[in-house]
């Protein structure tokens, strides 16, 4: 309630409030909280979802949660350039107790992926996603044979064991007389 | 009116908002502050009981 001393308040209800003045506002009561069993924040979101979104200067259509919220760019790299040191983050050097590991914990079929198998196009997707640096796999005479996302990927195509593949990549070996493993930056 | 859940209670001048402001914080509740003017735009916000 301290949207009308401009401070700790939504951003959009002050740029609105600065430029139309508080005579053009009203203030009104939705609900009051006499029932100390009901959840005040579920009736915020009732409440909230009963208008259209786009005439709300609030941020969120969940009260409690960040759902439909999008951070701007600006904020983003903020946030990227806050974690590049990684003391900054919260939870650096510390680890969950057993408690707030099981609540956090969601076993059997509370886990969204429960009984469910990821699509190969998923699959690939997360690879990619996961994969750093190409590998290239090049001739003896260093010429360049192939290119592959990842060691799993040159692995399946030369029917060897990823971590061959690894080990050869390391050391700079011929691989099987013929190839030569290196990364493509 | 705008379209939604209909108030149970409109202050219309906010220029001494002790009377509201000490009122709900006595009880709390879901709030709106409403800009009548630009095509009627509200911010919806909670006041929850001292301590709660």
């Amino acid at each position: 309630m301290d949207h009308l001393k401009g401070r700790d308040s939504n951003s959009r209800l002050q740029r609105s409030i600065n430029k139309y003045g508080i005579s053009n506002f009203e203030f009104v009561i939705y609900y009051w909280h006499t029932d100390p069993y009901v959840n005040l924040t579920d009736i915020e979101t009732v409440v909230i979802k009963s208008f259209p979104f786009e005439n709300l200067y609030n941020f969120k259509k969940e009260a409690n949660s960040s759902l439909g919220y999008k951070h701007t760019v600006d904020a983003i790299h903020k946030m990227k350039l806050r974690f590049k040191n990684k003391s900054n983050h919260p939870m650096f050097g510390k680890t969950h107790t057993s408690f707030a590991v099981s609540k956090i914990s969601k076993p059997g079929n509370l886990n969204p992926m429960f009984g469910k198998t990821h699509s190969i196009n998923t699959k690939l997707k997360m690879s990619l996603a996961k994969s750093k640096i190409s590998i290239g796999l090049y001739d003896l005479n260093n010429n360049l044979i192939g290119t592959y996302i990842n060691q799993v990927e040159l692995s399946n195509y030369l029917n060897l064991n990823k971590s061959t593949i690894g080990r050869y990549l390391k050391s700079g070996k011929i691989l099987l007389n013929k190839y030569i493993i290196k990364e493509i930056l | 009116m705008i379209a939604g859940i209909l108030p149970l209670k409109i202050y219309k001048n906010l220029s001494s908002p002790e009377n509201f402001r000490s009122e709900l914080h006595r009880v709390g509740g879901v709030y709106g502050l409403i800009n009548t003017n630009k095509n009627i735009n509200q911010y919806i916000g909670r006041q929850p009981l001292a301590g709660e």
